[in-house]
């Protein structure tokens, strides 16, 4: 069960090809593609069924799902790597200072359960929903590690606690290495497949909350993500009016992101920890 | 519970003002676009009311304190779009349908999850067990923005069901308001159970399957134990740890239940919210946050008092 045994499998393999496949579409479409900006509604005919002229149709606000899937994915996946990043960062640094801190460690713990008990919708909601006009997507995910980092580092304690007992790491502690070298020496090797796999739960928590708070209406309405597509689907009544194409679209697109990604973090978590 | 409601006062008036504006000046404003003749004095004299009335204008720390004291005693200032009706009396009548729905769902998924868990492992039939793994596996990443409008769409345009609609409960007696709650709660509830089920069973799978190995289970395998037997060791064993992910979790449960609510147009904090959103109601939307958490830290208190049942190693003082 090591890193060759996981190249070998085929799960793996397709996934990350689907996934690298799909954020290498998204990337160069977006930047070479595409003639108007797909956030400008009415630039093109309202509400048009896919057809060989718009692969994928157009909504009633007048956009090009063609050009508008890509950028929308891209920007919730940018969302959702930014949140993913500060997160795994903010995790570790809490937990490498909860286990090797003396004093202070039950109120570091207690503070931590309590952000996890803390529903993050709301405040969430409220902050983005204030900034609007200010933020960019990248912010965005900035604001979404407020809450992100609650539950890794939760976990991630629990693995380095059990660590902290090893006979390694004993060693290295009698023999005078200091603690900041010690997390990086002794610690770091272990944590960093967990942390693989806590980032990309990471980004799937980012780009669902994301949606969510743009389903509520609260993100910045005017730029393409999933979530805010689904919104103008649902108050343009999409469902209702059979246009099948503005909202199933961007969630396939959506789900054959996710899926593969997911399978990668169970392919890792499988082979390497 | 205590300290989950003060962190979170603590973030609500920390987002409070950061707002890159001032809610005290927008209410201001829209009272007179109103078309409202009023002289400069009279506007003035208003603008210090509502100044005092939001406690602005003074020093961080005191604005801080009385921002706490006024909280904790419900006194969360008028909405912006109900004017003049407070925040409080708003949330108070939605707050019990969100703690009904978001205890209900958690329960009822977190029991369902952790018998098919066990049995998945246990049982004979390897096959069914490793399918609905398959299932919850390939389920699971997908937001669950995308499955509630999923099952909104299959309920009401395929099944073409009705969504239930209430009438007033002023005045009638408990059973009968918990009945009327209980049917409004019906389709959210069915969409909440049916998604997070898959969680409890994938990590009490894992469990379970750890559980199975251990030393005393084989001792009661070789010893003839009976099935059911053994289910009951792995089961009580591993029930520990699941319980503490189920208080833990009810944060995060509560996303899902708020875009519910509003979804199926449930009477609760989510349809609530997005009034607020709507009508850009920022005093409701903070008295919201901070009710939510007070609503999620009684759901988990409740689930607490329940804890020494399930782990009887846990004491309270004076036990």
């Amino acid at each position: 069960m090591g890193f060759k045994d996981m190249i070998r499998d085929k799960t793996f393999i397709v996934s990350l090809a689907i996934v690298v496949g799909i954020v290498l579409y998204i990337t160069i479409y977006s930047s070479y593609f595409i003639k108007v900006d797909p956030s400008k509604w009415y630039s093109y005919p309202k509400g048009i069924p896919p057809s060989s002229r718009y692969p994928f149709g157009t909504t009633l606000t007048g956009q090009n799902l063609a050009d508008l899937v890509p950028v929308a994915l891209k920007n919730s996946l940018v969302i959702g790597i930014t949140t993913a990043v500060t997160s795994t960062i903010i995790a570790i640094v809490l937990a490498a200072l909860v286990t090797i801190a003396r004093r202070g460690v039950s109120a570091l713990m207690v503070f931590i359960d309590t952000m996890c008990t803390i529903p993050p919708l709301p405040v969430l909601i409220v902050m983005i929903f204030t900034w609007r006009d200010y933020i960019t997507m990248p912010i965005i995910g900035l604001i979404l590690s407020i809450f992100g980092w609650a539950w890794p580092s939760r976990s991630l304690i629990s693995i380095l606690s059990s660590l902290k007992e090893r006979t390694f790491v004993h060693t290295s502690y009698l023999s005078g290495l200091p603690s900041y070298m010690i997390v990086m020496k002794d610690f770091m090797p272990y944590i960093m497949r967990y942390m693989l796999v806590g980032f990309i739960n990471l980004m799937l928590w980012a780009i669902g909350m994301e949606t969510t708070i743009s389903m509520f209406g609260a993100m910045k309405m005017e730029t393409p993500t999933i979530g805010t597509t689904l919104y103008w689907a649902l108050q343009y009544q999409a469902f209702l009016l059979g246009l099948w194409w503005w909202y199933l679209i961007p969630v396939l697109f959506l789900i054959a992101l996710v899926l593969p990604l997911y399978l990668v973090g169970i392919k890792i978590d499988e082979y390497l920890t | 519970m205590v300290l989950t409601i003060w962190l979170g006062l603590t973030l609500v008036f920390i987002v409070s003002r950061l707002m890159p504006f001032n809610p005290a000046d927008i209410l201001l404003s829209r009272m007179l676009a109103l078309g409202t003749t009023m002289r400069p004095e009279e506007i003035e004299a208003m603008r210090r009311t509502i100044y005092s009335l939001f406690g602005l204008g003074e020093p961080i720390y005191i604005q801080y304190l009385k921002f706490l004291y006024h909280y904790l005693i419900g006194d969360m200032g008028p909405s912006f779009s109900y004017f003049p009706t407070r925040v409080s009396e708003i949330i108070a009548t939605a707050l019990p349908y969100t703690i009904f729905l978001l205890l209900l769902s958690s329960v009822v998924s977190w029991i369902i999850g952790n018998i098919v868990g066990v049995l998945a492992v246990l049982s004979k039939r390897e096959k069914l067990g490793k399918a609905i793994e398959y299932v919850a596996l390939a389920v699971q990443p997908i937001p669950f923005a995308v499955f509630s409008l999923a099952y909104l769409i299959f309920y009401v345009l395929i099944l073409r069901l009705p969504i239930p609609t209430g009438g007033i409960l002023q005045g009638k007696p408990f059973w009968y308001m918990i009945k009327d709650m209980f049917q409004r709660s019906l389709p959210p509830l069915t969409a909440l159970i049916i998604w997070n089920w898959m969680g409890n069973f994938l990590s009490m799978k894992n469990l379970a399957v750890k559980m199975k190995n251990e030393d005393f289970i084989e001792y009661a395998k070789l010893r003839g134990a009976p099935q059911r037997a053994i289910v009951q060791y792995v089961t009580r064993n591993a029930i520990v740890p699941q319980f503490t992910y189920l208080l833990l979790g009810l944060g995060m449960m509560f996303t899902g239940n708020a875009l519910v609510e509003y979804l199926f147009s449930y009477p609760g904090i989510g349809i609530l919210f997005f009034t607020s959103i709507v009508n850009a109601d920022y005093n409701l939307m903070l008295g919201i946050t901070y009710m939510s958490i007070v609503g999620v830290a009684i759901a988990a208190f409740l689930l607490d008092l329940i804890y020494p049942l399930i782990d009887p190693r846990i004491r309270y003082p004076g036990q």
